[in-house]
């Protein structure tokens, strides 16, 4: 059965294969099957370098698909941006490929690109989706680009970005000052034990503890493994603390800086003076794991980064401008040289350059990008198109309505710019409290000083030091943005991408469920659901006289279509928001809307309101087809589960027909509304807002306003980048299953916040009494502190696994 | 205990070596892509794999850089 479903579908990019058109080949001694002649060269060409690991490294991935190579290959002249002088000598190549798939794709290019002449240097970065190549002559150029595409992927050319460089320069600047921190805090920590468990020399017996040469020895070697951590791993904090307190305030960096220092300077002194105590150990690991924390909240944020960067390259580098003195020629041009008012030439399968209005042509055009709908919009003259849309099937000229600074594409990028500098409320609360904590304890920390000072203790300083120490709001400051990290990369593996901090926070505390229907609920995947023949051919062949006309169109209703059949059909046009016409054995066929299929009867009307209905003549009326969404496999156990777990489940579909009952009965739901408009949707998410705190789970446009009125909204797996930027998070994989277990995670994220901040807020109301009388030693103070952090760290570690 | 005049500063001489391994490779982008690393032990070289049928025209003939 595995075998037949192999054969069945393309052996480079796995695809199904249909009928008509597929080729065979004869690689690596054995027969397989291609979707097109595109595929079966890149598998020749990927053999003759005897590189056919590449399909079970594939596999191994868990990553069926390469992409296609049925693609528009790009214009030479687009790569010319990227292509600078290397040091080195020869020219480095820049591109993005946004279609790297797995790490096999990445061994793929390098042992391809490595075997060819003049290639010095192959670096593919898989993380980032980006590949540099160095070679030796510019002339390659032409060559190089076209076996990457040969190969099947659509390499784009990565145009440098200031803003790009400069987070890669602070990643980088950031992970060299984490790990100095931790390379030099793993010894110093050592010393410290060592000092600790031999215990100081006492009053009684002067000779007890360490021989002051090796405890000297130690303390001029921590010195110098602590100077680098104290002076270049925390320089953040202290530039920050710099900062607050020159605009008079007090921010958290001000009292980890003066910890640190304090801990180092008493430290150095001590060493000098052989003093009674050394704190290097605490002033390294406190920078330790606050950079780790500052590290970890980065990286998790990049995939946002990632993702504004790819929509922008929706758009296409170069467009075919009119010129303006003769309407029948058109210029090349570069992409930013559009001006408002310029006519554009868009072809057949390309992407639509600018936001504007469409002068001549109709096509239809699917706004995937923007409103998750996969079915094309026919646009005439007169109608508004978006750039990054796709043209399926016209020839369009479109004036462009802005420059590209102001189409909603780029505007989307910016927007989620702006997301991605958002602080999560907890973590800012958390802040506050330690900021006001830090500067009380400061007040006390001199407090207890010059008290002691006044009352004659030679340990004055050491106990103002063992306050600041053990009071140190480490541990406070840690609770939530350690568990806030850890749950976002939880979730993130588990495919659920946060783009708003206080979503946990809302799906801790949500007590109901709001869904919308169509690719919510459903797949939004047309599937036939049912033929009523009108003529003398039954369903069957009518079917297969549907499919063989559909085979040639590319819109999502041909996808429905797949029944097996040796039927050609001949002739064939596609009509943009008609339908498919053609010949079938001698017949004139057409397939689509009643009033292009059967033109002569308008009178025709659907055998029901409910899916979508399509009618096949060939030539009189033969069958009505109807084309239905099915419902996701997981829905029903989702909504069960949610059920179990005491929360409320109500369904709001904009969908007018009676499906939305239908669905209401096969699923445990306690509330369905259909046929809602958005303003409607928004009113009852409100009403369903006074009962509790709702979440709303949507996939389109639509569900935008309702997501928006929500106390959080999950998106899921949506092809829209509005939705993502209007959704606090994102299910990316379509199993409804997450669903549940994500609200459960939430809450435990949420419980062990409240631990957290618990043990840290004990630990440091009960230490601080002690450290202020005078009656804990500075070392203890320093285990206290860094195991009360170790606590909340590790506490929030259990958040590593999602179950349980 | 006079071993510790010598354990000490070999420790320091260590970590200062591993710091600077780490400096290099983190400047040398070993960072910038965590991921596949972790795969590329999994892929076999096609050069360790030796395939006598190469019919002569064998890339791996070529000067190879890297």
């Amino acid at each position: 059965m595995l075998d037949k479903v192999r054969t069945s579908l393309c052996h480079h990019c796995q695809a199904p294969l249909s009928e008509t058109e597929r080729c065979e080949a004869q690689i690596g001694g054995a027969l397989h099957s291609f979707c097109c002649p595109g595929c079966a060269g890149a598998a020749r060409l990927i053999d003759a370098l005897a590189l056919n690991a590449f399909y079970d490294y594939r596999a191994s991935c868990g990553v069926t698909s390469t992409p296609t190579t049925e693609r528009r290959a790009r214009d030479v002249q687009d790569f010319l941006p990227v292509l600078v002088p290397a040091a080195e000598g020869g020219v480095t190549l820049h591109l993005l490929i946004p279609d790297l798939r797995c790490v096999a794709c990445v061994w793929l290019l390098e042992q391809v690109l490595c075997r060819q002449e003049g290639v010095l240097k192959v670096t593919v970065n898989f993380a980032r989706r980006r590949l540099q190549l160095r070679f030796d002559d510019s002339a390659r150029l032409p060559a190089l680009v076209s076996l990457i595409e040969q190969l099947g992927y659509s390499p784009v050319p990565d145009l440098p970005d200031a803003g790009r460089e400069a987070a890669k320069a602070l990643r980088r600047a950031q992970l060299l000052r984490l790990g100095v921190a931790g390379l030099c805090m793993m010894p110093v920590m050592m010393f410290a034990m060592a000092s600790y468990l031999a215990g100081p020399p006492t009053a009684q017996n002067p000779a007890s503890g360490m021989d002051p040469l090796y405890e000297s020895l130690l303390r001029w070697a921590s010195l110098a493994l602590s100077t680098p951590v104290v002076f270049y791993s925390a320089a953040p904090f202290h530039r920050g603390a710099w900062q607050a307190l020159r605009h008079r305030q007090l921010g958290m960096d001000l009292p980890v800086s003066l910890a640190i220092l304090a801990a180092w300077v008493l430290s150095v002194y001590n060493t000098l003076s052989f003093g009674s105590a050394v704190y290097f150990d605490t002033a390294c690991m406190f920078a330790f794991l606050l950079l780790l924390g500052r590290h970890v909240e980065l990286i998790s944020r990049e995939h946002f980064e990632d993702n504004a960067d790819h929509l922008l390259r929706l758009l296409p580098a170069t467009v075919r401008r009119r010129s303006p003195c003769n309407a029948l020629e058109f210029a090349t041009v570069p992409m930013h040289e559009v001006t408002a008012g310029d006519v554009l030439q868009v072809l057949p399968g390309e992407t639509i350059p600018a936001d504007g209005v469409v002068l001549e042509g109709s096509a239809s055009i699917s706004e995937a990008a923007f409103t998750g709908e996969p079915l094309p919009v026919l646009r005439t003259p007169g109608a508004r198109v978006l750039a990054g849309a796709l043209n399926h099937d016209g020839t369009l000229l479109v004036q462009a309505a802005s420059a590209p600074q102001q189409f909603l594409l780029t505007r989307l990028a910016r927007l989620q710019d702006a997301a991605m500098a958002y602080r999560p409320r907890w973590s800012l609360l958390a802040d506050r409290a330690a900021g006001w904590f830090i500067g009380s304890v400061l007040v006390l920390a001199a407090g207890a000083g010059v008290f002691w000072h006044l009352a004659g203790s030679a340990d004055a300083w050491v106990i103002a030091l063992t306050v600041l120490v053990v009071a140190c709001p480490c541990a406070l400051s840690l609770a939530t943005p350690v568990a806030i990290t850890v749950a976002t990369t939880t979730l993130r593996r588990h495919g659920v991408l946060i783009r708003n901090g206080a979503f946990l926070e809302r799906a801790a505390a949500t007590t109901s469920v709001a869904f919308d229907k169509t690719g919510t609920l459903t797949e939004a995947q047309l599937h036939v659901h049912g033929v009523i023949p009108l003529g003398e051919r039954s369903a069957q062949e009518c079917l297969a006289m549907a499919t063989a006309l559909e085979r040639h169109s590319e819109h999502p209703i041909a996808r429905a279509f797949a029944t097996p059949t040796a039927l050609v059909a001949t002739e064939v046009e596609i009509v943009p928001g008609g339908g498919v016409s053609g010949s079938i054995d001698g017949n004139a066929c057409r397939i689509g809307q009643p009033a292009f299929a059967c033109p002569g009867e308008p009178a025709l009307t659907p055998p029901s309101q409910e899916g979508l209905w399509i009618l096949l003549c060939g030539p009189g009326p033969l069958a009505w087809i109807g084309l239905q969404d099915t419902l996701r496999p997981d829905a029903a156990a989702m909504l069960e589960t949610l059920r179990r777990d005491g929360l409320r489940t109500t369904l709001f579909s904009g969908d007018p027909s009676a499906s939305g009952l239908h669905l209401a009965q096969a699923l445990p739901l306690d509330a369905v509304q259909t046929g809602m408009s958005p303003a409607e949707k928004i009113e009852a998410v409100r009403a369903e807002g006074e009962r509790g705190t709702v979440m709303m789970v949507g996939d389109g446009i639509n569900d935008a306003g309702a997501m928006a009125a929500a106390a959080c909204s999950v998106a899921i797996s949506p092809r829209d980048v509005l939705v993502q930027n209007s959704a606090d998070a994102t299910l990316v994989t379509p199993a409804l299953q997450v669903l549940p277990v994500m609200l459960r995670y939430a809450r435990r994220t949420r419980r062990i916040i409240r631990q957290n901040l618990f043990w840290s807020l004990l630990y440091n109301l009960s230490a601080i009494p002690l450290a202020l009388a005078g009656l804990l030693p500075p070392w203890l103070a320093a285990i206290g502190m860094s195991l009360s952090s170790l606590l909340v760290v590790f506490n929030a570690g259990r958040l590593h696994r999602m179950e349980g | 205990m006079e071993l510790f005049l010598v354990l000490i500063p070999v420790t320091v001489v260590l970590v200062l070596l591993s710091l600077w391994a780490f400096v290099w490779s983190a400047r040398n982008e070993q960072f910038d892509d965590l991921d596949r690393q972790a795969w590329s032990i999994l892929f076999e070289e096609p050069e360790s794999r030796s395939k006598p049928d190469t019919d002569g025209t064998d890339p791996r003939a070529e000067d190879e850089p890297r």
